[in-house]
């Protein structure tokens, strides 16, 4: 049974939560979290509302069903770098600041523009009882703002939890659209601020993420990064480490009060359509030729081909070239005789490599932001 | 021997040092120290890690192991056996497919004697192809005659690798030995452990390995592998009983050994809560962490629940596991891998005998078949097994956990749309000089029916897909294709979809030449047979990387001899692309890939020169930067397998992702490749050699033109590089030059 609390500001009785929370040096403490938001709730961040909540000492040893764990999952699209993050973050709480945890990611082959997770798993204790997926994290860290389309990346959400997009919007804007039941979320500006820099986004992405964990010492996560990308050069690393300062300092946080839904429940990934009743023998793929209904504007990093048909003399090459198959063509009359034309593109195909736009020989094709 | 408990976190006589790894690069950590002699292996998943560690391992100068990437597991296996009758010590790592193409010498290498360790990375055994973890490539080894640890977590890892070794090589024993441990969860999942940190300590440990008859002292000539009949074969096989029976005190012995140097104790069976268990859970590896922590659940609310892991399945505990059940009602078996019609995997039929040697014994075995193919294992699996179990009156003994019928009402129809035939592809002729191509208009081709569709999932700018379009536009009518594993399969037909509006088949790697050829003699049989009434004009076409070829070379010639009527396509990009550039023979000289961190030593291997020794019809090579040429090749080699039998084509590969260059620049990188005759574009016609494209009249540049474009080679146009850059020109001149002289002269 939890002790009767009463509101700090107020007065009134409110329903508090104690949980296990990483603490500096590899540390666990407890911290008082209030969960009831009433209409006397103070604007702006209190200090009994998650995240931040009031460390507290717990008298005596820690049950087993109390015990601390803390999760993070890094939501990216391969090329972004949220696995090296994710390392990153391990390397910093496990490696250096002593806490019991597993890092890894999501396994496939190693491709460029799929969706890819890294997940940080940390727990009180000396024993990594878990080896699954984060299901549930504590922290989610969103490597591309198209990734929030998807409702899936919200999956499982704690309801204290904070979420932090790579984005150029304002977080009060983001806020109104991204559909996170309560917590904290944060935006920052990863890409402008990384190429302002000429350093990565995914580093600006390690300083907000680090600016949400105050447990994350910031001397350490410094040293850690000069130890894993020194290497490539001291120009690089001062990039590498301005890039980490100003995700910190850029990162805009807002408190999600409770909007009176849950989550997106965690995946089920077994659940799929086809199954031992009526998936076909022998492995048979029940959607030959189905990748053709799919959409991979998530793959593209921002700029994308412009196709101007006046100026396109129909040689075919941006036909030949385009490893995605996007250009439509048709048979047309042209003075008199048929021939094939060129009639654009299909954009839910493109994955903006622009191989067209350096082919194409009359300017028919030319690069434009998206 | 007797039972541990917990892995006591005791302190040993040497220094500890603490590390954050995972399970790869435990194994990685332990053959740093330990500094095999040899290490022979062949990248696979999710294995390759260990070889690539130490691979840059030994480019930095921290080991003296010699790392021989073999042609295949197959080769790998031969290496290490070689290397083991040397008398020093050899390593090999792998998983799933690696291992069962290996497999044949595995019982060779116990049955002989020779002492060596593989790190088995377990992983689903195909097909259908899945890369992730499960325990069906285990159950093969547990039948090789090889000892067998199965290491739960990375520290596990580290620790049975020097316990496992010991075992091995003990004259008592003098076997070779596994050390499993789950791919993935184990393999990649990092965790904080602690190593020895003082090296000599552990080698110090360890010892030299022990004299054994070697094939390396001229004053001591010995026959190995001698053939045996009957009078002897039984008893050979007796000793080997013998050593693996003695392997169960040795073991025994080195653990104890082991706990004194790390304070880590081990047992045969890893058991947790198990002294007054009314129920109990058998269940191997990474998820033995789980079953613990549904135990402590179940103790809160009353159950006396324990659960137990053997730490080695070969010789199996059989005596320590009837000890555990003597007193314990029902035992619920987790096998990660299903024997299929043995009632049970392998942990199941291995638990209900061993337990009915004991007359007391009334235990009921209840086997759950679970997390196949890498499916997850949470606390609520546990629990639910556990709990499925509890009233164990009508619980079935046997059952898959998770199976899934599917979404009620959704009826799968496996056909797709079917591509129209292709009616507008280049005519060819026959003519005194050779094949001859008529009427390629690459505009009105792209009007061509699409063989492959969009929507597959290869990287912005991958040179795949261009090249399998281009071949398309010249075959006519209808295609039949085979792809061997590789970027081209995996991004192309990845349940529960494909890309492919014809009939389309995966098979592994080696094998993808022989399987089409199978197809091919079995559709003209069919057609003979009036089976199949109308012949449609279809061609049979396989597609592979250098890869597949790296791996199918001896199986695709094979089908090359045989002149089966079919098309063999080559792309080669230059490495494993799709499991992170490891390095295959095509890789060119020089390059740093993650199985070659101090640079390629050899030339790359020139696969359409090794298919016109063949004697092939028609051999050629196509570049995406030459289209037309490339159509009419295809056409050609359309009408060659039509009529005359095997056709092989190379067509070189842009890989953006591991080449490092901008995908947008895909063409022109290809181009200088084609330019520098690094990949010269020429034929093979009924044996006689032209050249489709000579730089030497315009202007050939020199192949530093090439390397400096992308960032996998530019280190080559470097000064301090000046003598591979010039020894990589040279064997490209003398390669071309050759080309030349093959052009002039129809005899050659």
């Amino acid at each position: 049974m939890e002790p009767e609390y009463t509101c700090p500001f107020v007065g009134l009785p409110i329903e508090v939560h104690t949980r296990r929370v990483p603490a500096s040096g590899g540390a666990w403490a407890s911290h008082l979290e209030c969960r009831s938001q009433g209409e006397y709730c103070p604007p702006g961040d209190c200090i009994l509302r998650p995240p931040h909540g009031t460390q507290v000492a717990l008298p005596g040893d820690v049950k087993r069903a109390d015990t601390g764990r803390f999760e993070i999952r890094l939501e990216g699209i391969g090329g972004l770098g949220a696995n090296l993050i994710g390392k990153i973050l391990a390397d910093v709480a496990v490696g250096r600041l002593g806490f019991t945890g597993t890092n890894f990611a999501s396994y496939g082959s190693e491709k460029k523009g799929s969706p890819v997770k890294a997940f940080v798993r940390l727990v009180e204790g000396s024993e990594i009882r878990d080896n699954t997926p984060v299901q549930n994290p504590d922290l989610l860290a969103v490597f591309h703002e198209s990734l929030t389309k998807t409702p899936a990346t919200f999956q499982g959400l704690r309801s204290d939890a904070t979420v932090i997009v790579a984005s150029k919007r304002p977080v009060e804007e983001l806020a109104e659209e991204i559909p996170i039941p309560s917590g904290r979320l944060g935006a920052v500006d990863a890409i402008g601020i990384a190429s302002e820099i000429g350093s990565r986004a995914n580093i600006v992405m390690l300083g907000a993420i680090s600016a949400a964990l105050e447990w994350m010492q910031v001397d350490v996560v410094e040293e850690t990064i000069r130890s894993l990308l020194g290497s490539k050069g001291a120009k690089l690393l001062e990039k590498n480490l301005e890039a980490f300062r100003r995700g910190r300092e850029g990162v805009r946080f807002q408190t999600i009060p409770h909007r009176g839904y849950a989550s997106v429940p965690a995946a089920k990934p077994h659940k799929t359509t086809w199954g031992y009743e009526n998936a076909p023998i022998g492995g048979l793929a029940p959607d030959p030729g189905g990748t053709a209904a799919r959409d991979l504007s998530m793959m593209r990093e921002g700029r994308i081909p412009k196709f101007i048909q006046e100026k396109c003399t129909n040689c075919a090459l941006c036909e030949i070239y385009c490893p995605d198959y996007a250009f439509r063509w048709e048979w047309q009359e042209v003075k008199g005789k048929r021939q094939a034309v060129n009639i654009g593109i299909e954009y839910r195909h493109c994955k903006g490599c622009l191989r067209c736009v350096e082919v194409c020989p009359s300017e028919a094709l030319v690069e434009v932001a998206e | 021997m007797s039972l541990a408990e917990e892995r006591a976190a005791g302190t040993g006589t040497a220094a500890m040092k603490r590390i954050f790894a995972n399970g790869n690069e435990m194994a990685a950590e332990a053959a740093r120290q330990v500094d095999f002699h040899v290490m022979g292996y062949f990248p696979i998943t999710p294995s390759t890690e260990i070889a690539e560690n130490l691979d840059k391992m030994k480019a930095q100068g921290k080991i003296r192991t010699v790392m021989i990437p073999g042609d295949g597991e197959h080769g790998a296996a031969g290496i290490s056996y070689g290397a083991s009758w040397s008398g020093g010590r050899v390593l090999n790592a792998t998983s799933a497919q690696g291992l069962l193409y290996a497999l044949e010498q595995y019982p060779v290498q116990s049955g002989t004697r020779r002492p060596m360790l593989v790190y088995l990375v377990t992983r689903t055994v195909s097909g259908p192809l899945d890369i992730k973890g499960d325990h069906s490539d285990l159950a093969y080894a547990m039948e090789t005659g090889w000892v067998v640890f199965f290491a739960k977590d990375p520290q596990e890892v580290y620790d049975l690798s020097f316990v496992a070794l010991a075992t091995a090589e003990d004259p008592r024993v003098r076997l070779p030995v596994i050390v499993a441990f789950d791919g993935f969860f184990t393999s990649h999942q990092r965790r904080p452990g602690l190593v020895v940190s003082d090296d000599e300590a552990v080698r110090t440990w360890l010892g030299p390995p022990p004299e054994a008859p070697h094939l390396l002292d001229p004053n001591h000539p010995i026959t190995a592998g001698a053939y045996m009949n009957e009078p002897d074969l039984l008893n050979n096989r007796y000793q080997l009983h013998l050593a693996m029976e003695a392997a169960r005190e040795v073991a025994a012995e080195k653990m104890a050994a082991f706990e004194n140097l790390s304070g880590r104790a081990y047992g045969e069976v890893a058991s947790y809560r198990m002294e007054d268990a009314r129920v109990a859970m058998a269940i191997l590896g990474s998820s033995f962490d789980t079953a613990k922590e549904a135990v402590d659940i179940l103790r809160e609310s009353g159950v006396r629940a324990g659960a137990f892991a053997p730490t080695i399945l070969r010789p199996f505990p059989g005596s320590a596991i009837r000890d555990l059940l003597r007193r314990i009602p029902a035992v619920v078996v987790c096998d990660r891998q299903d024997t299929a019609g043995a009632e049970g995997g392998r942990l199941s039929t291995e638990i209900r005998a061993a337990i009915q040697a004991d007359d007391e014994n009334t235990t009921r075995v209840f086997t759950r078949i679970y997390g196949l193919g890498g499916r997850d294992y949470t606390v609520d699996d546990a629990l639910y097994l556990f709990r499925d179990v509890l009233g164990h009156e009508e619980a079935a003994p046997f059952a898959f956990h998770g199976a899934y019928p599917g979404e009620e009402g959704k009826v799968a129809v496996p056909h797709a749309v079917p591509a129209a035939p292709h009616c507008i592809a280049p005519k060819v002729t026959r003519g005194e000089k050779g094949l001859a191509t008529a009427g390629t208009n690459l505009r009105d081709l792209t009007m061509a029916p699409a063989r492959v569709l969009p929507g597959h999932s290869a990287c912005p700018g991958c040179g795949i897909y261009p090249n399998l379009n281009l071949l398309f536009k010249g075959i006519p009518g209808r295609v039949v294709l085979l792809f061997a594993t590789g970027c081209a399969e995996i991004t192309s037909s990845g349940y529960p979809s494909s890309a492919f509006p014809v009939s389309f088949l995966h098979n592994l790697f080696q094998n993808g030449a022989p399987t089409l050829s199978g197809l091919v003699e079995a559709f003209h049989e069919r057609v003979r047979r009036g089976e199949i009434p109308d012949e449609p004009d279809i061609t049979f076409v396989m597609v592979t990387g250098d890869g597949g070829m790296d791996i199918g070379i001896g199986a695709s010639l094979g089908t090359a001899f045989r002149n089966h009527k079919m098309i063999l396509m080559e792309y080669d990009n230059g490495g494993y692309m799709n499991t992170g550039y490891q390095g295959s023979t095509a890789t060119p000289f020089g390059v740093v890939t993650t199985t070659s961190h101090a640079g390629k030593t050899t030339f790359p291997r020139d696969s359409a020169q090794i298919f016109a020794a063949s004697h092939a019809p028609y051999v050629a090579t196509v570049s995406e930067s030459f289209p037309k040429d490339f159509v009419d090749k295809a056409a050609k080699a359309a009408a060659v397998a039509k009529e005359d039998g095997f056709v092989f084509l190379r067509a070189i590969s842009a890989c953006p992702l591991n080449w490092g260059f901008d995908p947008r620049h895909g063409v022109a990188v290809i181009d200088k490749a084609v330019r520098s005759t690094y990949f010269p574009l020429y034929e093979v016609d009924h044996g006689r050699t032209k050249i489709t494209f000579d730089p030497e009249g315009r202007r050939r540049i020199p192949v530093s033109e090439w390397l400096s474009q992308s960032a996998n080679t530019k280190h080559l146009v470097r000064p301090e590089n000046a003598e591979r850059l010039a020894a990589f020109q040279g064997e490209v001149d003398r390669r071309w030059a050759r080309l030349q002289a093959m052009h002039a002269s129809p005899i050659l």
